[in-house]
């Protein structure tokens, strides 16, 4: 079992890197522009001149690959930080102050939780402009309700822990409850809310692309080079949709592992290696 | 009459672990004779649970036992097939476990907890089952059996949980009864209580029993012969008289010395300042318990006026629900006085000056934090000490008998004595003058609560720090405490130093008194006479 | 308990309040005038009068907390208004999407129930076994896949390559054709979220296997099968139960994709066809209906806990009573 699982851990952060490395020095690694149409190799299939064939404009898969790489990682990372934040706070102020306030805030959360988050972030789409940063913002403010709940069910349990109180007894300050212990204490569940942020943002992006919603077409970006492929799948061109997909998927399953095993690593020093509830 | 019921013959458990094999049970070998209380008594950790589960072979999946090892009615167990396997663990033997709660599924009642028992081993309508478990309900002293029956195990007290856990292994007239420390967590009048249930029941069917725990108090009150264990290897077996008078094994010796330090009451008493430290005046709260449309006010402390000089040691004795540590939450100011006043020195309560340790000290640790950092988190608050901090926190592991090593440790690697040792140095750093003990024995072997015994009379006399001791425990208030107060239903109801309190003629106090163990089993029938005698005395004024 | 059903339900209706205020205020922001929508191009040929007269004929003039207290009262008749596109009433545009999407819905449930249950028990009782591992690596890919991809996937297998399955609608040719084109869509529905639903499952099978009334069950000599289907199972099952109540909206997220992809005349294409077009009754329709349905399928499923678990009922009526 820990072989195994070392084995693991050493694959998926070899491919996180691998990615990192081959998506920030992309010009080093292909010889086309992302760009660049070519309309004498429209939709070739995969070759030694283009690795992962070419698109209905004949550019070049492998390559836009690589710059959208860059796009969908940088969105996913960016739109995880903007969530973390609202849910952190609000999670955070709705479980210390408690009473009246934490009721209100909890059933706009509810009502929030309960509309599709698709369905809120096409209203959102429309409300800002298209561009890249929107996408940011569109998935950022759409997901932190889930943090949100679970850093005010951490803050409330916490304020009935026995040690809190101890260290009330010992002279400490609400204040100093507050930063010492508290925060600290939910940090572990932050940070690994975080981690599974990015992967729901670059799925969201990948998403909002494909229904032709998020990163405008001229910057390409993994969910982008999949919007309007179904006609082509359906006729049997299958690599301009295979690809991206395949690299969404990988990097989405290694970040959720990475997740996985964080969470494990942040537990609580006698429960490592011990069960977690998802 | 001298057939054995059960032997055990040579038991070995490994336990494979990627680390390589481990020997947790080595060579362990004893008889349980038919009608006859046989007590396994051994710290924890030394394999008297490992051998329970043995006997029943269920251990966890890793756990490998030796074959051929325990012979039941001498019938080899490991020999037995699936189907004798089950009807031997449900119908021949019948098990009590220490934990209450944990024993029951919360999602059934305990009517179906019976009526499964009943219906995996025969076949039986749902009336006639119910029946019976009334009569079972009724044997163990429960006063409302149907109400039980329909009751889930969270809407059971501790000790109603476990006379139901008795009737459940009672309910097929067991051949053997295997107790594992189920008095433990319980208060001493229960334990009392379900000591005699078991009592009776192996006199009035001849069955035997195998009783588990690591208090000699309990052995000294029941046991016919005594199995003495230490870390995995039986060291001593012997008639309990034999066990008290002529212990031969060195652990026994110890245990024995243990007992005696925890079960003396000390002969100099009231030898203390008269300058009161804290004063409580006519102290009350309240809870309110909203049900449905009434609202249900519940005196947690009620009335309660008492001092606490310097150089004190209190005793705060009472049963769950007395109010006792509502009454150390209100003197620690984690909650308010609704009315009355609680005065330190005179004037308003001084945070630094009272210390408290948790009942749990595990519970009152930062997970995260690490020995030197819970102890000295103390002084991060006050200003004045800072300083060579760390020379501080030594110096006060020092003196509550840790050493140094342990700084880097965190909570949950130390043992529960160490645990214990920990939070108090942790509230002694703040030299405090008064230390608030909560049930600081519940959880603990004997020989750790010897030593925090000797360890808080000695810091008593040493620093002249005033202790208020609070337990449900009257026995260990005896052998510690100058002065000790009691509680009943938020009310104190008698106060008077250790020694008088004994030849108390209050009647809950007097109950109490009774309730502790024998602390020699010759003395078993001379308990029973002057009780009935002073029953007697009780009722006729 | 009828107090603390009481007060669930005027929760539910709080929340549905707070909601439909929130979806109102939201949609009324935005950029895209209602009136533009409806007539396009035309409005600019219009004369100034008849472009009041038809900003008035959709109350656009008044204050806005009118405006949604007509639309609410509206709503609560059952009057949901037209359509600005196509004109048609929004009642019927809904009503008519409503069945695809339950159908839908339904089968994804029978299949992540069907699978979870019995993959989420079988790897909870034997955990780190070969079939463990290689269920809790497909559990992690399905989520991890993006649905419309793995939509695509399967189109591309099944229709392209083996040519056996259709790839848009509903069968109208009898059962054989129906189940046909259902396959697919509800297939891609359930195996998004079956990776939580059996990690879930196995996790708390695993925990609740090494329990102390597990061990003492054993003790009493009650089988094996026995302790499986009546502790084991029971007891699993309330985190799993309120997963399901939680995951409706994702469910209901998801059919949006699924139905978008493979046609299904549904409310979650019509809602995005919908919101695309900045179609606002037929917004405030879909929303509103999906909302619904996820606080009301999120209270049964609340009731239903603690009608399973005592422990539970005991508590929410303690919280009901403050």
């Amino acid at each position: 079992m820990r072989r195994k699982q070392k084995w693991l851990v050493n694959g998926i952060i070899g491919y996180l890197l691998l990615l990192l490395v081959f998506t920030g020095l992309a010009p080093f690694f292909t010889p086309y522009e992302p760009g660049a149409v070519g309309l004498s190799a429209v939709l070739q299939p995969p070759s030694a001149a283009h690795l992962f064939g070419t698109d209905e404009l004949g550019r070049d898969v492998f390559t836009r690959l690589l710059y959208g790489g860059r796009v969908s990682l940088a969105v996913g990372t960016a739109a995880m930080l903007i969530s973390v934040v609202i849910g952190a706070g609000y999670g955070a102020i709705s479980g210390f102050v408690g009473g009246m306030i934490d009721r209100v805030m909890m059933r706009v959360l509810d009502a929030l939780i309960s509309i599709p988050s698709i369905l809120l972030m096409i209203g959102l789409q429309i409300f800002l402009p298209h561009s890249l940063t929107a996408v940011v913002l569109i998935i950022g403010m759409t997901s932190w309700m889930p943090i949100a709940r679970l850093v005010r069910t951490e803050t409330l349990s916490l304020k009935g822990e026995v040690f809190v109180q101890a260290s009330a007894v010992v002279g400490a300050s609400s204040r100093q409850l507050l930063t010492r212990h508290l925060l600290p204490q939910c940090l572990p569940t932050i940070t690994v809310m975080s981690v599974s942020g990015i992967s729901h943002a670059i799925l969201s992006e990948a998403t909002l692309s494909f229904l032709g919603l998020g990163i405008p077409p001229h910057e390409p970006s993994w969910g982008n080079m999949l919007m309007g492929v179904q006609n082509y799948v359906l006729s049997g061109i299958w690599w301009i949709a295979v690809f991206p997909g395949l690299f969404i998927t990988l990097t989405v399953l290694a970040v959720t592992f990475l997740g996985d095993m964080l969470q494990d690593r942040f537990a609580l020093p006698q429960f490592r290696k011990g069960e977690r509830l998802l | 009459m001298n057939e054995q019921v059960l032997t055990v013959k040579h038991l070995s458990v490994q336990l494979e672990t990627n680390q390589g094999k481990k020997q947790l049970l080595k060579d362990v070998s004893f008889n349980v004779p038919r009608g006859e209380i046989v007590a396994i008594i051994g710290e924890s950790g030394s394999g008297k649970s490992m051998t329970a589960k043995a006997i029943l072979d269920l251990l966890p999946r890793g756990f490998t036992p030796s074959s051929s090892s325990v012979y039941f009615l001498n019938k080899d167990v490991s020999a037995m097939d699936k189907r004798q396997k089950r009807l031997y663990r449900g119908t021949q033997i019948g098990f009590v476990f220490q934990d209450t709660y944990g024993t029951f599924d919360p999602m059934q009642t305990i009517g179906q907890h019976f009526h499964e028992l009943f219906s995996a081993h025969m076949k039986i309508s749902k009336q006639r089952a119910k029946e019976k478990t009334v009569q079972l309900l009724e044997r163990v002293q429960l006063t409302e059996p149907e109400r039980v029956y329909d009751s889930f195990p969270h809407e059971l007290s501790g000790g109603m949980r476990q006379r139901v856990q008795l009737a459940l292994a009672l309910a097929l007239n067991p051949v053997l009864l295997i107790a594992d420390e189920p008095t433990t967590a319980l208060d001493l009048r229960i334990q009392a209580d379900i000591l005699q249930l078991i009592k009776d029941w192996c006199k009035n069917t001849g069955g035997s029993v195998l009783f588990i725990t690591h208090d000699l108090g309990v052995v000294a009150e029941i046991a016919d012969s005594v199995v003495v264990m230490k870390e995995g290897a039986v060291v001593e077996v012997a008639p309990v008289d034999q066990l008290f008078d002529q212990p031969v094994h060195e652990h026994t010796k110890q245990l024995l010395h243990y007992y005696k330090e925890l079960t003396e009451t000390p002969k100099q008493t009231g030898l203390f300042d008269i300058e009161p430290l804290v004063t409580v005046n006519h102290a009350k709260k309240t809870y309110i318990k909203k049900k449905w449309f009434q609202k249900q006010m519940i005196k947690a402390v009620d009335d309660v006026s008492f001092c606490i000089c310097k150089k004190e040691i209190v005793g705060l004795i009472g049963e769950s629900g007395s109010g006792k540590s509502t009454l150390s939450r209100l003197l620690l100011q984690l909650e308010n006085v609704e009315q009355g006043a609680i005065a330190w020195k005179g004037s308003l309560p001084f945070r630094k000056g009272i210390q408290w340790v948790h009942q749990d000290p595990l519970a009152s640790f930062d997970p995260r934090w690490n020995v030197e950092k819970i102890v000295g988190e103390g002084l991060d608050y006050w200003k004045e000490k800072k300083e060579n901090k760390h020379q501080q926190v030594k110096e006060v592991l020092q003196k509550v008998g840790l050493s140094e090593n342990i700084l880097s440790y965190y909570p949950h690697e130390l043992s529960g004595g160490m645990r214990q040792r920990v939070a108090l140095a942790r509230a002694l750093l703040l030299e405090p003058e008064l230390l608030i003990l909560d049930e600081p024995f519940a959880s603990l072997d004997m020989s750790s609560q010897a030593n925090i015994l000797s360890l808080l009379k000695q810091i008593n006399q040493t620093e002249k720090t005033a202790i208020l001791f609070i337990s449900h425990d009257i026995r260990a208030a005896l052998a510690l405490c100058h002065r000790i107060l009691v509680m009943e239903k938020g009310r104190k109801i008698e106060e008077a130093g250790a020694k008088e309190l004994s030849d108390s003629v209050n009647f809950y106090t007097r109950r109490l008194l009774s309730s502790m163990p024998v602390t020699h089993p010759g003395r078993r029938l001379q308990k029973q006479t002057t009780e009935g005698e002073r029953e007697y005395a009780h009722q006729n004024g | 308990m009828i107090k603390f059903i009481a007060s669930r339900l005027a929760e539910a209706v709080i929340v549905l309040f707070i909601g439909s205020i929130l979806c109102f205020a939201f949609i009324r922001m935005l950029p895209g005038d209602p009136a533009t929508a409806m007539y396009g191009d035309q409005l600019l040929k219009m004369s100034q009068a008849d472009q009041m007269r038809i900003v008035e004929n959709l109350g656009l003039n008044e204050p806005l907390y009118t405006q949604y207290a007509k639309w609410l009262i509206n709503v609560l008749h059952g009057e949901w208004g037209h359509s600005y596109t196509t004109g048609e009433e929004v009642k019927v545009m809904v009503t008519r999407a409503i069945e695809p999407t339950v159908v839908l819905m339904l089968s994804s449930t029978v299949i992540i129930l069907l699978l979870s249950l019995f993959f989420g028990m079988v790897t909870g009782l034997r955990r780190y076994s070969i079939l463990d591992h290689a269920v809790t690596i497909a559990s992690f890919l399905f989520m991890s896949l993006p649905s419309f991809w793995f939509a695509l996937m399967l189109m591309l297998f099944f229709s392209v390559y083996l040519g056996v399955l259709p790839t848009a609608g509903i069968g109208k040719e009898g059962a054989g054709d129906w189940l046909k084109h259902l396959i697919m869509p509800s297939l891609v529905l359930a195996l998004a979220h079956i990776g939580y639903y059996i990690r879930i499952l196995r996790n708390h099978i695993a925990i609740i296997k090494e329990k102390e009334f597990v061990w003492a069950l054993q003790a009493r000599g009650v089988s094996q099968r026995k302790i499986l289907f009546k502790h084991l199972l029971p007891n699993a099952s309330i985190p799993f139960l309120s997963f399901i109540g939680m995951s409706l909206s994702l469910t209901l997220a998801g059919s949006v994709v699924v139905e978008t992809l493979f046609s299904w005349p549904g409310l979650g294409r019509l809602s995005l066809k919908s919101a695309l077009a900045h179609d606002y009754p037929v917004i405030m329709a879909t929303i509103l209906l999906c909302m619904s349905v996820v606080i009301i399928g999120s209270f049964l499923i609340d009731l239903l806990c603690a009608w399973i678990d005592p422990r539970l009922r005991n508590q929410l009526m303690k919280e009901a009573d403050k």
